[in-house]
């Protein structure tokens, strides 16, 4: 039986200069690229992962996933933004994080000190991991604790 | 019809446990800016009061105990106790708050800002794009 096709949406984010994909019938899909055509290679093997992940396809599955990619240039709504994305703060450690999830997984429930693409130190007590690094000359450090990959639980708040 | 216009939008951030409304924020001591720590909160419209994890303020060398304790109760009846604390957070193009967040000794791993947060800004959340918007006038 052929998979029923994949409606994805992608719109144009004029300040960030990037086609943001997401798509109703994939819970979870959210990815970025600053072409159709990357945009295209990066959504087949995300939504398989997604797909299998929520159980719609089963692992190892080598069908092709059919998708619809639909492209919307201008966008209008309620909402208005002068400037729609404000990653300005912190990019190199936000990119090493997001290009380097493996690595970070060996610091599963560790608070991590990160500057650029160096890890300061790490360990389960924040506070000595901010003492380690600012004893390394950090005057002002990016923390950020890893948190374990989904183990079905739902997390809220508090 | 009520419209709102933001200045500033946001993607949640991606982790390997999902997605979630993540900002990046530097948090400074109000007397002295060079002491401060760059992290990440979570933005929880059910928060009351904002709550970050009290090892925190070891990089802005103050003491986490004060005299002005609060109570930070969960939904399922338990609580924990956070000191208030008066602190710069800048959140890099959009501005800088005053703003007294509790700081907790529990092993708090999600820094939490919460209404009193909301009540500086106007902010928007759209669920299904995975986005946030955020002005910094309320």
């Amino acid at each position: 039986m052929s998979l029923p096709k994949i409606e994805v949406n992608a719109d144009w984010d004029a300040e960030a200069k990037v086609w943001v994909a997401t798509s109703d019938d994939v819970p979870g899909l959210v990815s970025e690229a600053e072409t159709l055509e990357d945009l295209q290679k990066k959504l087949t093997p995300l939504i398989r992962e997604l797909l299998e992940a929520g159980g719609v396809l089963a692992d190892n599955n080598s069908r092709d996933i059919p998708v619809n990619l639909v492209a919307h240039l201008s966008v209008k709504g309620v909402v208005r933004t002068d400037s729609p994305s404000t990653a300005s703060f912190r990019e190199r450690e936000l990119e090493w994080r997001r290009t380097h999830a493996e690595t970070l997984r060996q610091f599963e429930n560790e608070w991590v000190v990160l500057e650029g693409v160096d890890i300061i130190a790490h360990g389960a007590d924040a506070a000595q991991v901010i003492r380690e690094a600012t004893s390394r000359g950090i005057n002002t450090p990016y923390i950020f604790f890893v948190e374990p990959e989904s183990d079905d639980s739902v997390r809220i708040g508090l | 019809m009520v419209a709102v216009e933001y200045q500033h939008s946001f993607n949640y951030r991606q982790f390997a446990s999902g997605s979630s409304p993540v900002l990046q924020v530097r948090i400074a001591r109000q007397d002295n800016h060079e002491f401060g720590i760059d992290t990440d909160v979570y933005l929880d419209s059910g928060a009351e009061r904002s709550l970050f994890n009290g090892d925190l303020l070891a990089a802005l060398e103050i003491d986490l105990i004060n005299d002005r304790a609060k109570s930070y109760g969960s939904t399922i009846g338990s609580s924990v106790t956070a000191y208030l604390h008066q602190v710069q957070l800048i959140v890099p193009n959009v501005g800088d708050f005053s703003l007294e967040i509790g700081f907790s000794n529990a092993e708090i791993r999600r820094n939490l800002l919460g209404r009193d947060f909301f009540n500086l800004v106007q902010i928007g959340f759209r669920e299904r794009r995975f986005q946030y918007y955020l002005s910094p006038t309320p």
